[in-house]
């Protein structure tokens, strides 16, 4: 029996399959009068898994407990090799690798209109209402966050690290950031310093600044004092070996420290360009049996190696939020540091002592410190530093920023060109002419992929996946 | 741009025991654009022989009829049918067939088959939903339905014949 049929909504809905949303006109442009109770997000930046690093922890944890929270959360990255496509992680946390050239970096390249097809197609199908961009280094956030204010959706942005203001990348790299800050996109940064090092950079109004910190998962750093030899006392490091993680002041002062205290050794992980250095001053020194390098250490792996030490040492020469600091003092060492950037903010007094940049300073610290960590209880440590940072905090502030976004209202296109007029005659002019080729870049777009036809994506059922993983945990 | 809108679904229920799902475009070989060009080429083919009084092709007649000519060879190995063919006990029939007749036709055994699963991807700038079968052969996923892509709706019936007809699942 042929039966020619055309296959409609009301039909799959009569056969009782998977519930798909209903097709409505999408109004990305009007403004919500009360803020819902739950978002539709969408994280957008180049850093993210594979790729292992603070930024990347920082959106994986915030995206968990926001979908704990009850929103709904997606990813979009460049792709990583092989790695392009759709892949889900956990609690059917959604990731996007887009097709995008990578520059040596781990970043990628900037591009004017290359991707915009891409993003509008996955925010309308999504209905995402707010864009979250990260990292001012990654240009597919920026990018990110302009397309989405081009669409009248909402963006908000995080600033994870500190950048100076004479030479001419970091001129350039400012000026970007001013760019996409324009239309009302709201800043968070991770610390106080970091917020006044972005309001001076970009001549922000610091009213519209928020600061939120940042945070790790405690569960994983537990002190542990059977580990640590009693005979030495153990100074551990583990960074990045290049010049702005301060491998040099490492360099002079460990002489000095091993002259001065007899029964101290240094545990020294991670790689880097500068580790020949360390490597030359132990043979010139002759501290092979004093000092140990680990070479590249995992991440799996990095509590196993902080909890053999009693002490944490930190010689970053720039650093907005040491998050390395926190898992340190989790894991109950007692840390110096160099007073840099954001990291006085960050532990109170008694877990912490600091030190100019230099290295007898820094070397008569960590002196000091090898009579003050033999007071020092680790499990103590680790309790007061999970009762300051927590990650469902962090999301609850978070969520505070998107209620204040989603009231704002909604200026028309045209009205936005007002926003370009920096940058003198010529450079206004520039702005205003990329903006309108953009703008009817979005018009062709709108012809040629109609909103109407583009139909919604199916979401992941986080409630009943929620339940379910409960319902097994507690049989 | 893609085939996502010009495609009509036929479902033909043989009995209860096989079931064919057919995609045919909508998109004919001849369109409006090439139509144009043709009327066009002839009708200044008419004009310069009136005024020239000969038959005389000019450069801009031999344009005008290369491009359509070139348009529609190109289109004769485009796809324009596809069509999937469940048969209870034996396996799945995939065929494929384009513009100038020839057809290609695919036989998977039962036996062979391992699942079946609806994926998101890209396509040319678009996310797509695809229907996929693993098979224990083929090194990749064999897509039944490669060129044109029909929406979820049609994807999720496809997928709840073949768990009844292939997987004999009774209840979803």
């Amino acid at each position: 029996m042929k039966q020619e049929i055309e296959i409609t909504l009301e039909d799959i809905e009569n056969e009782e399959l998977v519930q798909i949303p209903k097709r409505k006109s999408i109004l990305t442009g009007k403004y919500l009068k009360k803020p819902k109770k739950s978002y539709r997000i969408a994280m957008i930046t180049d850093f993210f898994y594979p790729s292992v690093g603070g930024v990347e922890t920082h959106i994986f944890q915030l995206s968990q407990c926001l979908i704990k929270r009850g929103h709904k959360v997606i990813v979009i990255t460049h792709q990583y090799g092989d790695r392009n496509g759709i892949r889900f992680m956990t609690n059917g946390l959604k990731v996007y690798y887009i097709p995008k050239l990578r520059a040596p970096d781990k970043s990628s390249f900037p591009t004017v209109w290359n991707n915009t097809p891409i993003l509008r197609d996955i925010f309308l199908r999504e209905r995402i209402m707010i864009v979250h961009g990260h990292q001012e280094i990654s240009v597919l956030a920026h990018e990110g966050v302009l397309n989405a204010r081009e669409l009248g959706i909402k963006a908000v942005f995080t600033e994870h690290s500190l950048f100076g203001f004479n030479e001419i990348h970091y001129i350039l790299v400012n000026k970007g950031l001013m760019y996409s800050l324009l239309d009302g996109v709201h800043l968070i940064c991770v610390s106080n310093t970091t917020k006044e090092n972005a309001v001076l950079r970009t001549a922000l109004s610091p009213y519209l600044v928020s600061v939120i910190p940042n945070a790790t998962d405690f569960s994983r750093f537990t002190p542990d004092p059977t580990q640590s030899d009693p005979n030495w006392i153990t100074i551990v490091s583990i960074t990045r070996l290049m010049y702005r993680k301060g491998v040099d002041l490492m360099v002079d002062l460990i002489p000095i420290v091993c002259r001065a205290v007899p029964n101290v050794r240094f545990i020294i992980g991670g790689d880097g360009p500068k580790r020949v250095f360390i490597e030359m001053m132990i043979e010139k020194y002759d501290l092979q049996d004093r000092v140990k390098l680990l070479g590249f250490v995992k991440h799996e792996n990095v509590p196993k190696v902080l909890v053999q030490g009693n002490i944490f040492l930190n010689t970053s020469l720039t650093e907005s939020f040491c998050i390395a600091i926190l898992e340190a003092v989790s894991c109950g060492l007692y840390v110096v540091a160099t007073k840099v950037g954001g990291v006085p903010e960050v532990l109170p007094n008694y877990m912490i002592s600091f030190a100019k940049p230099n290295p007898e300073e820094l070397a008569q610290k960590l002196i000091e410190a090898t009579e003050k960590c033999k007071d020092v209880d680790p499990y103590f440590f680790h309790k007061e530093v999970r009762e300051m940072y927590d990650w469902h905090d962090i999301a609850e502030r978070t969520e505070k920023v998107y209620d204040d976004m989603m009231l704002q209202p909604e200026r028309p296109l045209f009205e936005k060109l007002r926003y370009h007029s920096r940058g003198g005659t010529w450079g206004a002019l520039l702005n205003k002419l990329i903006f309108m080729l953009r703008l009817i870049w979005l018009f062709i777009l709108e012809v040629c992929f109609p909103r109407e036809q583009i139909h919604y994506a199916v979401d992941f059922p986080t409630d009943k996946f929620l339940k379910m993983k409960k319902k097994k945990l507690n049989n | 741009m893609l085939s996502l809108q010009n495609l009509s679904v036929e479902r033909n229920v043989i009995n209860d025991d096989a079931i064919e799902f057919k995609l045919r475009t909508k998109n004919k070989l001849f369109q409006l654009f090439d139509k144009i060009f043709v009327v066009f080429a002839f009708l200044l083919l008419l004009m310069q022989s009136i005024v020239n009084q000969k038959l005389m092709f000019g450069k801009l007649t031999i344009i005008l009829i290369i491009v359509p000519v070139l348009r529609v060879f190109v289109r004769l190995f485009f796809v324009c049918e596809e069509s999937l063919l469940l048969i209870r006990g034996m396996g799945i029939q995939l065929k494929k067939k384009c513009y100038n007749g020839s057809t290609s036709i695919k036989f998977l055994e039962k036996a062979k088959i391992q699942d079946v699963v609806i994926n998101e991807g890209y396509y040319l700038q678009q996310t797509i939903y695809y229907l996929a079968f693993m098979v224990e052969g083929e090194k990749d996923l064999v897509l039944p339905f490669e060129s044109l892509y029909p929406h979820l709706p049609v994807l999720l019936l496809i997928y709840k014949k073949f768990k009844k007809i292939i997987m004999e699942e009774q209840n979803n």
